[in-house]
């Protein structure tokens, strides 16, 4: 097996955490309403989006990074136990 | 003719199921029944992931949370998202120690990872007790629906048992498999019902447009879209939402049914592609929220305190009886589909973990009929639980989450810390429990950390005694820890 690259990137997955959860006291105080919406209401609908950038932007680290090669490798060797 | 509608769409989805669950799976055995054979592909566990998030929960717990209280309504939105930020990094772990231990259930993991099969039991027995509280959202949620579509003429408990009943039907059957199918018909269905209802909502409650409804709501009733919303008196501010949101995202992998989902997958990679697209699906709560609001507007009346079936009563009064039908319907697969995984999980659980290791005599097929029958008995226990039960079914989600999190620790330190002892997750969970229940506790929580999610504390009170406890006793063995954390060399040795 190749040495693996550094899965460090893998720290971005926090961001969501510091969005949906660290945020909630700061954005609670805003009175503003784009379309109408309540602030903190959109606010956690734009976390959702950004979590699933966050996501999808360390998958792609992942794969630059040879990780899905050693997923691989396990379901190899899983098929061969099994068989 | 709303009965008609309800009944058809329900019988065509579970026919279609059975026949692609006999069609897809040759014979009943254990993993088959259980894990799916081990076989899902991405679009199927897609809809698995997707059929175990979007229950009858999202849609009635939502809207009349958002309808008795506003802004806390706002948890379903990180609930998902965080989950499956957390559920990237902790799947595949989690597949990789089924894959190559043979696991099927969570207790399985446990018994494994820390090289004590009565840790098997043990944790077994808390999942099933915390899934048979999760199991109460189903059946509160089927009641209001079976009312809708008798017209309220069941006494409370026939109208649970007939959902119970229902439940264990569908899911003795052919197992995981047909509840994917429902869950993908529902999944289809729930959206357009969603939307649909959405769409045509304003107008019915007095909005000139959908995005009217937040502005008006906000205008009859100041406050009711930030923290701590309508009812400053339930204590859901900021601090609750945060700690309550932490609970769930922590927690939701750890539920059995949705740790041992993981073990269905293909690969690491189908569950890696899954958690990058998953987490949008939960904008559609959007619809349910609003939805919630516009109940407010219309001034609807929900039969009971809890609030629980505020979008029930708003559409059974606004709407035509067709669409009811199809409310209807929809929601009684929404409940029947993740409730029967639900069952299908505990039968297992018990067969498995907490039987088999008791009596080790017993045969493949005897530990099938033994799951059927501890789903039938405990589905009763769930009946009985669910009668006379006034909580909303966003506090009935945050019981049940609470009670998996004292399991939580076991989990997470297995992938994290190789010096994980089994006493010390055992010491963990009996201390966690005493924390999350003995009235000393909460009163101490109330006092000093007031708003905070009891099940959090709890859950960090269960942490810090499992490490400790682990550092005072002995590690498993090497190859016992390598389940959680396998080394390259213990890799090699496993081909």
């Amino acid at each position: 097996m190749a040495a693996r690259r550094s899965l460090a990137h893998r720290w971005l997955l926090i961001l969501p955490f510091l969005w949906q959860v660290g945020a909630v006291p700061l954005v609670n105080e805003v009175q503003a309403a784009p379309l109408h919406i309540p602030f903190p209401m959109f606010w956690q609908m734009l976390g959702v989006v950004l979590t699933s950038v966050v996501i999808g932007v360390v998958y792609r680290l992942d794969r630059a990074a040879g990780a899905f090669e050693h997923d691989d490798a396990e379901v190899d060797a899983a098929a061969e136990g099994q068989d | 003719m709303a009965l008609g509608i309800a009944v058809a769409i329900v019988l065509a989805t579970v026919l279609g199921a059975i026949a692609y669950g006999r069609r897809t799976a040759a014979r009943p055995t254990m993993a088959g029944w259980a894990v799916g054979g081990r076989r899902f592909g991405p679009v199927l566990f897609w809809f698995m992931n997707a059929g175990e998030i979007y229950t009858i929960f999202a849609l009635l717990g939502i809207s009349g949370y958002a309808y008795a209280l506003g802004a806390p309504a706002y948890l379903a939105f990180t609930s998902v998202s965080l989950s499956y930020a957390l559920g990237y990094w902790l799947m595949p772990k989690i597949w990789q120690a089924g894959r190559r231990h043979d696991l099927l259930t969570q207790p399985d993991f446990f018994a494994a990872r820390y090289d004590a099969p009565w840790l098997g039991v043990v944790t077994g027995v808390v999942g099933i007790a915390a899934l048979v509280v999760y199991v109460q959202i189903q059946l509160v949620s089927l009641r209001l629906i079976v009312d809708i579509a008798l017209g309220d003429v069941l006494p409370e408990w026939a109208a649970v048992a007939i959902g119970a009943a229902l439940m264990l039907a569908f899911v003795m059957t052919v197992g995981l498999r047909s509840a994917a199918f429902s869950a993908a018909v529902k999944d289809v269905l729930v959206v357009v019902l969603v939307v649909g209802l959405a769409v045509t909502v304003a107008s019915r409650v007095g909005a000139a447009s959908m995005l009217d409804v937040f502005r008006l709501v906000e205008e009859r009733h100041p406050g009711i879209g930030s923290l701590p919303g309508l009812q400053p008196e339930a204590h859901t501010d900021s601090v609750w939402l945060m700690t309550s949101a932490l609970t769930v995202a922590l927690g939701n992998w750890v539920f059995p049914h949705l740790f041992q989902m993981s073990f269905s997958a293909r690969s690491a990679t189908a569950i890696r592609r899954n958690a990058v697209w998953q987490p949008l699906y939960s904008l559609s709560y959007f619809f349910i929220v609003l939805l919630g609001f516009a109940a407010l507007l219309a001034g609807v009346q929900p039969t009971q305190s809890n609030a629980n079936d505020a979008l029930v009563q708003l559409v059974a009064t606004t709407y035509p009886p067709w669409a009811v039908g199809v409310f209807a319907g929809t929601s009684f697969l929404l409940a029947l589909a993740p409730g029967s995984v639900l069952l299908l999980t505990v039968g297992s659980i018990f067969a498995r973990n907490v039987l088999r290791p008791l009596r080790p005599a017993l045969t493949d097929r005897g530990a099938l009929q033994a799951s059927r029958v501890a789903m039938v008995v405990l589905a009763g226990v769930a009946v009985w639980l669910t009668l006379g039960d006034d909580a909303s079914l966003v506090q009935i989600l945050l019981y049940a989450y609470a009670a998996i999190g004292m399991l939580a620790p076991g989990v997470f330190l297995a992938f994290l810390w190789r010096r994980t002892t089994a006493i010390g997750v055992l010491a963990g969970i009996v201390v966690g429990f005493v924390a999350l229940l003995a009235p000393f506790a909460s009163n101490l929580w109330a006092v000093a950390l007031p708003n905070w999610e009891p099940g959090l504390i709890a859950m960090a009170i269960a942490a810090v005694v499992t490490v400790a406890v682990s550092m005072l006793t002995r590690p498993p063995k090497a190859a016992a820890v390598a389940v959680g954390m396998p080394t390259p060399a213990v890799a090699e040795t496993a081909r």
